[in-house]
């Protein structure tokens, strides 16, 4: 019970720069963005959960909706990233790789204490997990 | 929505259950979260979905509870005051900023129109007056009290009471201020029978036009014609005469009688009536040689 509530504060955390990968491809309607965030396998804890974080994300000015009419179909909302949206999208996927590989270090005992080892390369560099710089 | 999924008994009720959970939540979050769930439903589901089907999808939306909870939960991203300011300007209808708007120049408004009329100033003495009747001018002694004065003379007018008889006098005022203001009545003065020297009644009167209180010329012979009421309204820059009769039946004693020189009336400017207080002449009543009640 502990492990799954653990996973879905992952999950929460994110699944936002998730949503906001796939807007910036291209604008999507509702039931079209849970599909494709539920294409990865354990991302979405239930389909619901979505809309919740669309309107928050929309409350920070991450995201923007506006109705479009679809040709022979009814009127749907579609989600669209802004500027901000784009500006937070970059700066996490700065930080994601050196916090995946730090979590990665720390799980799997491969940190290295600075005192121990003088002179070892930067975190991001180190065991040859890329940081920003070194992609 | 009749003829689709949304129709069905179990959204219905996923739906009821989604309301109750989030009950306390703003109505307007309530009705987004609704609209999104009822959309996705709506693209999921084909009108004709049976109970499985229904069911499937909303097993796989989550419990409303879970849903609620999200949607209550804090926003995690940090969020600038400028655009929470900006976002709460939003959300504000437009009629509800016209609703503001108006308020607000209704107060502006109001605010405005009461400091013109609270600040407009009082009616004047008009330096023309007189005893009404003329057996009240005839034993009339008139003397000046601020002889320096040349531009504002002011008089101590003096004469016998007729003790049981109907005496008074009329004064000019003058609306020296840029509203009207209307004369409604007598206004509360600090004794009783505020604006006569002697009694405890009087009757206040204002002329329906004007003319001048010559010298010489007693008010009822001055004012002839002109009829007399309340209330009445002077327009800036006019005149009226206002008239104070009373029957004087307080007797004093024999070395005695009584004097007043402020008027006092009640006034409407705009919304507002009260009590001006007028600086006039002083009004003497004294008993004559060997008079008693």
């Amino acid at each position: 019970m502990a492990a799954e509530s653990g996973l879905t504060e992952l999950r929460r955390g994110v699944l936002g720069p998730c949503v906001l990968a796939l807007l910036e491809v291209r604008p999507r309607f509702g039931l079209e963005l849970v599909r494709d965030l539920a294409a990865a396998d354990g991302l979405l804890t239930s389909d619901g959960t979505v809309y919740p974080l669309l309107n928050r994300l929309r409350d920070a000015g991450l995201v923007t909706s506006e109705w479009r009419d679809d040709q022979g179909e009814r009127a749907r909302r579609y989600y669209s990233i802004t500027n901000a949206g784009r500006e937070t999208l970059e700066a996490f996927r700065t930080d994601w790789p050196r916090f995946s590989a730090t979590v990665g270090n720390v799980l799997n005992h491969e940190m290295t204490h600075p005192a121990e080892a003088p002179g070892i390369a930067p975190l991001d560099t180190q065991n040859g997990i890329a940081g920003q710089g070194a992609q | 929505m009749s003829g689709t999924a949304l129709d069905h008994p179990l959204v219905l009720d996923y739906l009821s259950e989604l309301d109750a959970a989030m009950r306390g939540q703003p109505p307007e979050k309530v009705r987004e979260l609704r609209e999104q769930l009822a959309a996705h439903l709506a693209d999921e589901l084909p009108p004709d979905a049976d109970d499985e089907q229904v069911a499937d999808a909303l097993r796989r939306l989550g419990p409303p509870a879970d849903l609620a909870a999200e949607a209550g939960a804090d926003v995690t991203v940090s969020v600038p005051p400028s655009r929470q300011l900006a976002r709460f300007l939003k959300a504000v209808r437009p009629r509800s900023w016209i609703a503001i708007a108006v308020v607000l120049i209704a107060v502006a408004v109001a605010g405005k129109w009461c400091d013109y009329y609270l600040s407009a100033g009082s009616l004047q003495f008009n330096y023309g007056a007189d005893w009404w009747y003329a057996l009240d001018a005839q034993h009339e002694n008139v003397v000046s009290i601020n002889a320096q004065n040349q531009m504002f003379p002011l008089v101590q007018n003096t004469t016998l009471i007729r003790y049981g008889q109907r005496q008074g006098y009329v004064i000019s005022v003058w609306n020296n201020t840029k509203v009207t203001q209307t004369i409604v009545g007598d206004g509360a003065g600090p004794t009783v029978g505020w604006n006569n020297p002697i009694s405890e009644k009087e009757q206040i009167s204002v002329s329906r036009s004007y003319t001048d209180i010559a010298n010489g010329v007693t008010g009822e012979s001055a004012a002839r014609g002109i009829k007399f009421g309340l209330p009445v309204s002077i327009p800036p820059g006019q005149s009226r005469l206002v008239r104070v009769l009373w029957t004087s039946d307080v007797c004093p004693a024999s070395n005695q009688g009584g004097s007043v020189s402020d008027l006092y009336l009640r006034v409407r400017v705009g919304w507002f009536t009260t009590t001006e207080t007028i600086p006039q002449q002083t009004w003497t009543l004294q008993w004559g040689a060997g008079a008693r009640c």
